[in-house]
């Protein structure tokens, strides 16, 4: 097994929502975008990729549609909403924020 | 937040197809099989691999399906239709904590609602909070609510804390010209009566200050009531004339239904007439309100109010000498309206929440059993896997259920005692506004609702969601290993139970105590078999030349009817609240206000007779007093005591104004309640009715006639109305009243809270009973085991009896002493309404105690008997 890193809570929706931002896709490929990006450091386990996923949708961020794969087959492709898009926004200066405070302690402290 | 709420609110209500995610995370597998196929594995092999990295479909489907929207209502939802299953499948349980529940909380509901409304509610007045009685007072006499003299009015109007003060008086007039002759309530007020209050008529206006000095008797303001009783709600009816005593007035206004200033049955108001320049200083009929002014506090006005009493003493010197010590009280309005009244019903609410608690602790212990009996249940539901947070959830979701049906049932339970008659007579609560379930209150039932069914159902859920599933499933249908934490659990809420009764017990015994004391004294006069009733004579047709002899006639009228024995007339009957204390000189001893002081009473010669009231000394009045002028008149026992103490009274002389004649003591009478079993009688003097002025400041024109005849006295009041009719048509009769219906009047005050506690205290003896016995009964059924062990080794059935009996001795021990303790400290909370008992009577606390006692061993003995009827052998094979 690769090595794999435990992923901070509320981090996965950022994730979900940047993977999104590029393309449509579904939950087959965000799982394996993100993968591919993090050099195999982020394995997103289905367990938790598809409840995101739901919640994402229900929260109205991302809306799902039936549609033709790459290899024809009907997949369920999401996509980010113009609230979804704002949230992205928001949630990256939310984690900019954030790591910038942490590196400040972890450099001065 | 709104898109979003709008978004979960579209998925709420239109789901998704179970089939999409099942298509999606098939989808998901079937990909993940593609990408193994392609790095070379066999199909068999890359679909179980897929499968091993996926991970459990299912445990997905579920994860998803839990982030709908409304999910938890769901799960709610499916709990509640379990409840309720659930408790439908034990009846008799579900029943009985319904019960307990709903008079604990009706009880509790009903008593609230009196409290609001009674101490809580705003007074109908816009200033209520700023509206201040004022009184003089004279402390060496005792005396605290002197009403005020026109002069003393005057200085004390000019008061600077004050916005406005007003003078006001109560009295009676008859309205002629609608139907039979009615007499009204009537109150008179100066020009600043209504900027006092500061409540608007609803129609027309009030009266205005131009039309003081034209005297009362031609305009009129009349109370909702009345305009909607005998006008039938006429919205034309400002600028009409009524006929008020025989004088036309002009109803310049009507108040809304909620001003019920100064007494809830006033029917109109007046103005009255005050002459700037009276110099009236005996004459203490004004009733004085007034409303401080924003920034003014009461302890300012105090302080102002003494400094005018000052000027006005040294403005009169002669009348206030010897009234050294008088001074003014100044009583907020609703603390004059409460009165005593607020004591009892803090009292009734410290009762009833008592009576919740012992309630709530019974209906504790029942779920606490309960749950003993569902731990089998409960680890079942665990082991299948059902959260800690599921279990507390479904046992709080009973409980809730329980304690919402309850609250339901115990609203309407108050809603029906509120109804009943007796309650709001005798607090009064009618000049609050009267007593409506209002959204405050079902507020209050909600909550003491919600917090009982938290508080008391949540450690049975605790508890329930705690056991060891393991332990439990194990240890099949025996489970005698119930831990030593439960059952002193248990023991402590039937302490507390005991503790609490016992604190009502002592509480219903203290007022049941007074209550007997005051049915007890004394009254001086034969209540038996004498009907009152009262009628007043309109100043317009009745000079005062002519009253006297129209109440001569009358008593003659109804002296010659079938069955009288006496007739008499008085101008207050014993134990009204009306007293008419005027101070009078001694022959021969200086002057001066306060220093003697006598209630009077006007009479007719007969008055002893028909009140069956016997004379000590010397002899009764006759008619030959009355010509050529009123010189003689009687005392009481104690007038004579105070005034002539060791001496002969007969034949002393008083006067009552130092410009009116002596008057001759020729006869002492014993002294009468006049004012109520618990208020010590006052000196009386009893004058005879005349048309002479005796120096007396009183209404000649309204007496009360009393009947006293040989069998029922109800039967003759036809006969006497027809007496009167003969005589003037035009002159209603009112409050027609037995002597013996006045008398149980008067002690309403007492019997009505020793009543409702008497009730509490029955019901928590009742309910500490029902938890005495279960307690026992299911300590019984869980060491059937050990009784039976106990039984087979040779332990006689008086040793298991006494066993368990000695468990209630125990309890009974340990919560009356509680109890005791708690009642020591509470009951000086009564001693305002308690009459010749003491607050700590060791008597009535020591019965209180032996009953408890006797009912909780009462209460141990059934399941005690049980135990001691085992079969030893059947209990100990049982395993």
């Amino acid at each position: 097994m690769p090595p794999s890193t435990d992923l901070l809570q509320g981090t996965l929706d950022l994730l979900i929502l940047k993977t999104l931002a590029l393309e449509p896709m579904h939950g087959w490929g965000i799982a394996n975008r993100i993968q591919q990006v993090s050099k195999d450091a982020l394995q997103i386990g289905q367990g938790s990729l598809y409840p995101a996923l739901h919640r994402l949708e229900y929260k109205g961020w991302i809306k799902a549609e039936w549609a033709g794969s790459e290899n024809n087959r009907r997949a369920k492709f999401y996509s980010l909403t113009r609230t979804g898009k704002k949230q992205l926004e928001a949630e990256l200066s939310k984690w900019d924020r954030l790591t910038t405070a942490i590196t400040l302690v972890l450099e001065q402290a | 937040m709104l898109p979003e709420f709008l978004t979960r609110l579209r998925f709420f209500i239109s789901r998704k197809r179970p089939v999409d995610l099942d298509d999606e995370l098939q989808f998901h597998l079937d990909q993940s099989t593609q990408t193994n196929i392609a790095a070379g594995m066999t199909p068999d092999e890359a679909r179980r691999q897929a499968g091993i990295a996926f991970g459990g479909v299912e445990r997905t489907r579920e994860q998803c399906y839990e982030q709908r929207p409304g999910r938890l209502l769901e799960a709610v939802l499916q709990d509640i239709r379990y409840a309720l299953r659930w408790l439908g499948r034990n009846p008799i349980f579900t029943t009985a904590v319904i019960t307990t529940l709903a008079l604990g909380i009706g009880a509790t509901t009903a008593v609230f609602s009196v409290v609001d409304s009674v101490l809580l509610r705003p007074l109908p007045y816009p200033n209520s909070e700023r509206i201040v009685r004022i009184w003089n007072t004279f402390p060496p006499r005792g005396m605290t609510e002197i009403p005020l003299s026109e002069p003393e009015f005057l200085e004390y109007r000019q008061s600077q804390s004050f916005a406005h003060v007003a003078g006001f008086s109560l009295g009676t007039v008859t309205l002629m010209g609608t139907g039979d002759p009615l007499r009204l309530v009537a109150s008179w007020g100066t020009s600043e009566f209504f900027s006092v209050l500061g409540t608007q008529p609803i129609l027309g206006r009030i009266f205005s200050a131009q039309e003081q000095p034209t005297g009362h008797n031609h305009v009129v303001v009349l109370s909702y009531k009345l305009w909607q009783n005998q006008f039938s709600s006429n919205p034309e009816i400002v600028g009409s004339s009524v006929l008020l005593n025989g004088d036309s007035c002009v109803v310049v206004g009507v108040m809304p239904s909620n001003f019920k200033f100064p007494s809830e049955d006033v029917d109109v108001w007046q103005p009255l007439p005050i002459s700037p320049a009276s110099s009236n200083l005996g004459n203490h009929y004004l009733h004085l309100v007034g409303d401080l002014k924003q920034q003014a506090t009461l302890d300012h006005a105090r302080a102002e109010m003494k400094t005018i009493l000052v000027r006005i003493e040294e403005k009169y010197p002669s009348y206030y000498n010897g009234a050294a010590g008088i001074g003014v009280g100044l009583i907020p309005l609703r603390e004059q309206m409460t009165g005593n009244v607020r004591a009892t019903l803090l009292v009734l609410m410290g009762a009833v929440c008592f009576m919740l608690l012992i309630a709530c602790t019974n209906v504790s212990n029942l779920l606490l059993a309960k749950a003993e009996n569902r731990k089998k249940e409960m680890a079942t539901r665990t082991a299948l896997g059902a959260s800690r947070w599921r279990i507390i959830r479904q046992v709080l979701i009973e409980n809730l259920l329980l304690f919402l049906a309850s609250g339901t049932m115990g609203l309407l339970l108050a809603f029906f005692c509120l109804k009943m008659p007796p309650l709001g007579d005798s607090l009064n609560v009618a000049q609050f506004g009267g007593v409506a379930l209002n959204l405050r209150i079902l507020a209050f039932a909600a909550i003491v609702c919600l917090f009982t069914g938290l508080l008391f159902g949540l450690v049975p859920a605790l508890k329930a969601s705690h056991s060891d599933f393991n332990d439990t499933l194990k240890t099949s249908g025996r489970n005698s290993m119930e831990s030593r934490h439960g059952t002193r659990n248990r023991s402590l809420l039937v302490i507390t139970e005991i503790a609490f009764s016992l604190v009502l017990l002592a509480g219903a015994g203290l007022m049941i105590g007074s209550l007997v004391r005051l049915l007890g004294v004394t009254l001086g006069f034969d209540p038996k078999n004498v009907v009152t009733m009262r009628l007043s004579l309109p100043e317009a047709r009745y000079p005062l030349g002519r009253t006297a002899t129209f109440y001569k006639q009358l008593q003659e009228q109804v002296r010659s009817l079938p069955g009288v024995e006496a007739v008499a007339i008085v101008n207050q009957l014993p134990l009204s609240d009306a007293s008419a204390n005027s101070s009078f000189d001694v022959e021969g001893r200086a002057a001066g206000t306060y220093i003697n002081v006598a209630d009077s009473q006007i009479i007719s010669p007969d008055y002893f007779r028909a009140m069956g009231i016997p004379l000590v000394r010397g002899r009764l009045l006759s008619e030959a007093d009355t010509r050529p002028a009123p010189i003689s008149v009687m005392v009481n026992q104690t007038l004579a005591r105070k005034v002539w103490p060791g001496e002969n009274p007969i034949g002393k002389r008083i006067r009552f104004r130092s410009d009116a004649p002596w008057l001759s003591v020729i006869g002492v009478v014993t002294d009468i309640k006049n004012h109520g079993s618990n208020v010590a009688t006052k000196p009386e003097v009893y004058f005879l009715h005349t048309d002479q002025p005796s120096g007396l400041w009183a209404d000649f024109r309204s007496m009360t006639l009393i009947v006293r005849t040989g069998a029922e006295p109800q039967q003759t009041v036809g006969a006497i109305r027809g007496g009167l009719k003969n005589l003037d048509p035009d002159l209603p009769l009112y409050k027609v009243q037995t002597l013996d219906q006045i008398v149980s009047a008067s002690v309403s005050q007492t019997r009505f809270p020793a009543l409702v506690l008497s009730l509490f205290a029955g019901l928590a003896l009742l309910l500490a009973a029902v938890g005495v016995y279960g307690v026992l009964a299911y300590t019984v059924e869980q060491s059937k085991h050990e009784i039976g062990v106990r039984m087979a080794l040779g332990a006689p059935r008086a040793q298991i009896l006494r066993l368990f009996l000695g468990q209630g001795v125990k309890w009974a021990m340990l919560g009356g002493g509680a109890g005791l303790l708690a009642a020591f400290i509470l009951a000086r909370f009564m001693r305002s309404m308690l009459f010749e008992v003491g607050p700590y009577d060791p008597r009535i606390f020591g019965s209180g105690a032996a009953m408890l006692t006797v009912v909780v061993l009462m209460a141990c003995y059934l399941p005690a008997l049980r135990a001691t009827k085992i079969d030893p052998m059947a209990a100990v094979r049982s395993e």
